[in-house]
């Protein structure tokens, strides 16, 4: 006998191919919101955007119907805003919002449940095979490969392989890690969906919602470092300014590199903080700390030096030019206009 | 991302770079080659079987006048057996990885996979004996020193080549160490000891190959995380359950994967058979608290990780030496070895031409070859053409 998910689960995991179902069956239309009976729908979703724009997830969850229209209609608003830093800023707290029912869910449900949740989610959408270890421990397991691609994005000790408990070609994780490790592919689903989808005439109500969002939200110019100057950056440098500039979530080697590269021309910390600002999980205070951590103002006073080249191929961050011929740390790199002050000074 | 310099850097760095201008160089290797192409022809189509997806691998060639030639491809083992007898290249190297384009500029062969391959090779073991069997060999004049020295004597030129043969010390600690490594495959990794190719490299180390396809389609990051699993490296305290606080620590018992890993090992290794937290604590503070746990699990990552060269597991757009392929740095064969504790690198991989030839011994050695020992002085010899060809691509011997 097949067991299915029922309304409780989808209205927490609205991307499921069950619910856009649903949606289609109801053959809802947008116009809809135009109607009184809807603003409920329309300012709850606003007011999770608005939230998650600020740096929260939003945790609240009511009955299916509503739920699932309110993840529907905050889509397209946030689709409506075509404003690439709200997309990735609301794809990645839409994770974080998926990975808090998900890490309760598994850790509550019985066998049943958590197997279909497994097949589900993990399975079907991401393809990952996730096997429950045993019936009374809440603890999985994954392939050695499958979680390899995936915890290579981290760079924290804890999530290197040496400290994972590591048998018969599995890796074993508890709930909170095993969640933890499909967050940037959750993120890259909701952000697919936004950008997939086709806006059809959007009703005045929704407008509205948009605009407010995108005169609160207008993402901040880079102050203080221009394109040219950027383009005097070894590569490896500028590609990773010019990445976050365009709201990627860099890996946090790169954000290593840009900052420590940085510092070592002497650029003012809150210059550099500015550099980071368009990044999806931006926060000025932590960024501030991490780079002053970084110059050696704060913490234990060492200065971190800027990676060397050799270990930036290693980690798929060298992209080098023809200016890059002998050099061995990024520092080194003299780049196309190193001869126009010389030529201005003659 | 283009390196050109990946091919086995050692292999590189280490060959005898004599002018090919130098009469008895052109000699030795008119000899030599005529020894490659019959050992092309005749043997190596009896050891090799077969090179899986061969159309998709990149090829690479250097030849006796050290020019090395990449980007090449073959649709079938038979073009590039003939290849090889037509041309002669002293190396042979084939990628681990597989490409749509292999004979395209690197940025353009798209990428599509790779073999996971390890490199255990004497160097990185700093083993005592070595001094004892290495020599330095002048890259311009070929003169021989049995001590490390700044200039050679005769021309003052100072670059060299190291030169070592192998004692059977290096040999059985090599050994150990593909043991080790086996070990991480098999048990840990959960990887079946059929896939799993384990060969002689020819000279001074071991080569294995891993034809796994779940883990050929890991990225070079993905490589270097279970490099570190290999080489013991990065051990957390953390992951024992020891945590930092303040100036002290806590301890919390994982409450999983104890029997299993590298916590199984440290464990063991630490002799502790129950896992408590009063027995951790008890420890913990013996070896100096949080600090002291950290740099024990160093030692025992160390002392129980396998000795791998990282740098070639985790490049993916490599050449590597070719299974069956002469290595030109000693006459010997890269050559499978099914069974590591009755193998033996010095017996196994000679070449069989043992028609005899005159050579001209350029410096005193002790060595055994094909389960004999042979002490010769600074003189003339007719010796079979195995022998010969060895001492020869060591630098120790010119053909007359
Ligand atoms: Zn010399
Ligand atoms: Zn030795």
């Amino acid at each position: 006998m097949e067991i299915n998910l029922g309304t409780g689960d989808l209205a927490k995991y609205p991307f499921l191919n069950e619910v856009s179902q649903y949606i289609r069956d109801t053959h809802f239309s947008l116009e809809e919101f135009d109607r009184p009976d809807m603003t409920h729908i329309l300012e709850r979703a606003t007011n999770r955007i608005i939230l998650e724009m600020d740096g929260t997830v939003y945790l609240e969850l009511e009955r299916y119907e509503v739920e699932v229209m309110t993840f529907l209609v905050s889509l397209v608003i946030v689709k409506n805003t075509a404003i690439e830093s709200i997309i990735k800023k609301f794809s990645l707290y839409e994770a974080m919002r998926t990975e808090h029912f998900l890490k309760n869910d598994l850790k509550e449900y019985d066998e049943k449940r958590i197997n279909l949740l497994l097949s589900k989610i993990f399975r079907e959408i991401f393809k990952i095979n996730i096997i429950k270890d045993n019936p009374t421990d809440k603890i999985f397991k994954m392939s050695i490969a499958d979680y390899l691609s995936r915890s290579s994005q981290f760079h924290e000790r804890e999530w290197k392989l040496i400290n994972r408990s590591v048998n018969g070609g599995y890796v074993f994780l508890d709930v909170d890690e095993t969640v933890r490790l499909i967050r940037n592919e959750l993120s890259l689903l909701i952000y697919k969906r936004i950008k997939e989808m086709n806006l059809p005439v959007i009703p005045h109500s929704i407008q509205e919602k948009s605009d407010l969002l995108k005169t609160k939200f207008i993402p901040t110019q880079t102050k203080g470092i221009s394109n040219r100057t950027i383009n005097q950056y070894p590569p490896c440098v500028a590609r990773s300014i010019d990445l976050m500039r365009k709201n990627e979530n860099l890996p946090h080697s790169a954000r290593f590199l840009v900052a420590t590269y940085l510092l070592s021309i002497g650029k003012e910390i809150e210059e550099i903080v500015s550099v980071f600002k368009n990044a999806p999980d931006y926060n000025e205070k932590i960024t501030m700390y991490q780079i002053e951590h970084l110059s050696g103002k704060k913490g234990n006073n060492t200065k971190y030096s800027v990676p060397s080249c050799s270990k930036l191929r290693t980690e798929n961050l060298c992209f080098p030019d023809v200016f890059c011929n002998g050099i061995t740390n990024p520092i080194q790199y003299k780049g196309k206009y190193a001869n126009d002050s010389n030529n201005q000074s003659k | 991302m283009t390196n050109i310099n990946n091919i086995d850097v050692n292999d590189k760095e280490n060959r005898i770079n004599i002018p090919s201008d130098n009469p008895k160089q052109v000699k030795n290797n008119i000899i030599l080659k005529n020894g490659f192409r019959k050992f092309y022809f005749k043997e190596f189509p009896k050891k090799i079987i077969d090179i899986e997806n061969i159309s998709k691998r990149e090829f690479g060639f250097m030849s006796f006048d050290n020019v090395m030639q990449r980007h090449q491809s073959f649709s079938s083992l038979g073009r590039l057996q003939a290849y090889l007898i037509k041309e002669i290249p002293s190396d042979v190297y084939c990628s681990n990885s597989f490409y749509n384009f292999p004979t395209f500029p690197m940025q353009d062969k798209q990428w599509l996979g790779a073999d996971l391959i390890f490199d255990i090779d004497l160097k990185d073991l700093h083993l005592p004996c070595d001094k004892s069997h290495s020599y330095h060999i002048c890259k311009k004049c070929k003169n021989i020193s049995s001590i490390e020295i700044n200039s050679c004597i005769m021309c003052n030129d100072t670059r060299f080549s190291k030169i070592t043969f192998p004692c059977k010390i290096c040999i059985s600690s090599l050994k150990k160490e593909v043991e080790k490594l086996l070990d991480f495959l098999i048990v840990d990794f959960g990887i079946d000891k059929n896939s799993i190719h384990v060969f002689f490299s020819g000279n001074t180390g071991f080569h294995l190959h891993v034809n796994v396809q779940s883990l050929r389609e890991l990225y070079s990051q993905s490589r270097a995380d279970l490099s570190s699993y290999i080489l013991g490296k990065e051990l957390m305290p953390e992951f024992f359950g020891i945590r930092k606080q303040k100036d002290t620590f806590t301890v919390k018992i994982p409450y999983f994967g104890i029997d299993y890993g590298w916590r199984k090992r440290t464990f063991e290794k630490l002799g502790i058979d129950t896992v408590t937290k009063q027995r951790m604590s008890f420890l913990t503070n013996k070896l100096g608290g949080y600090y002291g746990f950290r740099t024990k699990l160093s030692e025992i990552g160390n002392e129980l990780g396998a000795r791998i060269d990282p740098m070639v597991t985790m490049d993916i757009h490599r050449i590597f030496r070719m299974p069956y392929s002469i290595n030109s740095k000693s006459g010997l064969i890269k050559t499978r070895c099914d069974n590591l504790d009755t193998f033996e690198p010095f017996n196994d991989s000679c070449l069989e031409d043992d028609s005899m030839i005159d050579i001209m011994i350029n410096y005193p050695i002790k060595f055994r070859l094909k389960n004999k020992s042979y002490n010769f002085d600074k003189t003339r010899k007719n010796v079979p053409f195995y022998l010969a060809c060895y001492l020869v691509c060591k630098g120790f011997a010119d053909f007359l």
